[in-house]
């Protein structure tokens, strides 16, 4: 090959935008086309049944699949907090129950349904909460078996003050606010003995928002805000 | 919003579009020849090829909607979409061969590479197999597959220049090669 055949040319010669002028020219093109002509003809007779055998269709996207790839696109660090706001928003709408505002359900005073329970000796009514099934039932039973828990339809018959989170457990605090450290949980239901009140951080729930905090007789708090106390101001005289 | 407007959204989105080909558009006989070609030059391996050639066919079928045609031909697509299966494998054959050799005697590997299939004389076999990895890429690509060159540059992940360059060396070695055997 001569000098003269340059890279350019080279490009033009095998595109087949100019003729060869020369024999160094003539000489690359019949390499070209001994290295074409050296290619087996067709495929493996084996390659082309498995190529035959692929499906002629993209099998059907299932809509966990999509949703995923959707949400790896948008941010991986925002998935699991939709897929937090849409489970509580799944376990909130039961049967039978207006359907939970998100403005409460996602507030950082629900645990997650997984959330252990409190210790029973902490709990001022003896009564012991269970961890929430997938399916909302009642978290209260009679595992204490003197203290039968009412169902779930029948929670509005409860005296007040009781907790009302639409089926979660709530949180309970060493504190009146949320950045307080957390003390374990309470069963959607549960009768609460308040102590005393104060003011803390505000949280927006079922009552709420309200910055009152309720102390229980064991000294954990919690939020007012998921508390039915049959009164928008505080339901105990302010905590010393 | 009109029905462009609606499509200009969707894109902006990065919603998918139904696919413009069908897999059997994609899988017509000349392109998966051109397909194996590329990969038995690349590996350099029959057999290997055979099961990249699947492996990417397979990612062409799902992937079916995200070809566009304004980005280049349907050839140069499935030739990209070889390159990523071809270079996934490797990358994953080489951890783990290096998690064998950390783990187990190392046995010595002196197996002669296999022959290519087609009609590959001595000389030429030999020369292609002095080119270097990219070298014989480019010839692939350029000579054999018959991508443009623009095109074969962006599957190499080079410059068109630089593509050049590598093509014009590759030629002028093996011109002066097989000439060489020619003449003794």
């Amino acid at each position: 090959m001569h000098e003269d055949l340059t890279p350019e040319r080279l490009d033009l010669l095998l595109d087949g935008a100019v003729l060869p002028e020369n024999d160094a020219e003539r000489e690359v093109l019949r390499l070209a086309a001994a290295l074409v002509a050296a290619e087996p003809e067709g495929l493996p007779p084996g390659l082309e049944a498995r190529l035959d055998g692929l499906p002629a269709a993209a099998p059907k996207r299932r809509a966990r699949d999509w949703l995923r790839t959707r949400w790896g696109r948008v941010s991986l660090g925002a998935a699991p907090a939709v897929a937090a706001a849409i489970a509580v928003l799944v376990i909130a709408v039961k049967p039978g129950d207006s359907p939970a505002p998100a403005s409460w359900t996602q507030s950082s005073e629900l645990a997650g349904a997984a959330t252990e329970s409190a210790p029973t000796d902490l709990l001022s009514d003896s009564r012991r909460t269970q961890p929430s099934g997938a399916a909302g039932e009642e978290r209260l039973d009679g595992a204490d078996s003197r203290a039968a828990a009412p169902p779930a339809a029948a929670k509005s018959a409860l005296a007040p003050p009781f907790i009302e989170t639409g089926g979660r457990p709530l949180r309970t605090r060493s504190g009146p606010g949320t950045t307080f450290q957390e003390a374990g949980t309470l069963g959607d239901g549960t009768p609460l003995n308040i102590a005393c009140t104060a003011r803390g951080d505000e949280v927006t729930g079922p009552f709420g928002p309200t910055d009152i905090w309720d102390r229980l007789a064991d000294g954990r708090y919690v939020s007012d805000a998921f508390v039915f106390t049959d009164t928008d101001g505080p339901a105990a005289a302010a905590c010393p | 919003l009109g029905v462009t407007d609606a499509t200009l959204v969707l894109h902006a989105t990065g919603a998918r579009l139904a696919p413009r080909i069908t897999f059997d558009q994609a899988a017509e006989p000349a392109n998966r020849l051109a397909v194996y070609r590329y990969l038995v030059h690349l590996t350099r391996n029959p057999d290997l090829a055979e099961d990249l050639t699947q492996a990417a066919f397979e990612r062409a079928l799902t992937s079916l909607d995200r070809f566009d045609p304004a980005r280049g031909p349907l050839r140069f697509w499935l030739v990209m979409i070889a390159r990523r299966v071809a270079v996934d494998h490797m990358r994953s054959e080489r951890s783990r061969r290096a998690r064998e050799e950390r783990y187990a005697a190392a046995e010595p590997d002196h197996a002669p590479p296999p022959d290519l299939p087609g009609e590959v004389s001595p000389e030429m076999r030999r020369a292609l197999g002095s080119l270097s990895d990219t070298e014989r890429e480019a010839v692939a690509l350029r000579v054999i597959i018959g991508l443009s060159g623009t095109e074969a540059a962006a599957v190499m992940g080079i410059s068109p220049t630089a593509c050049s360059t590598t093509l014009h060396r590759a030629l002028t070695r093996l011109r002066r090669d097989i000439g060489a055997a020619d003449h003794a």
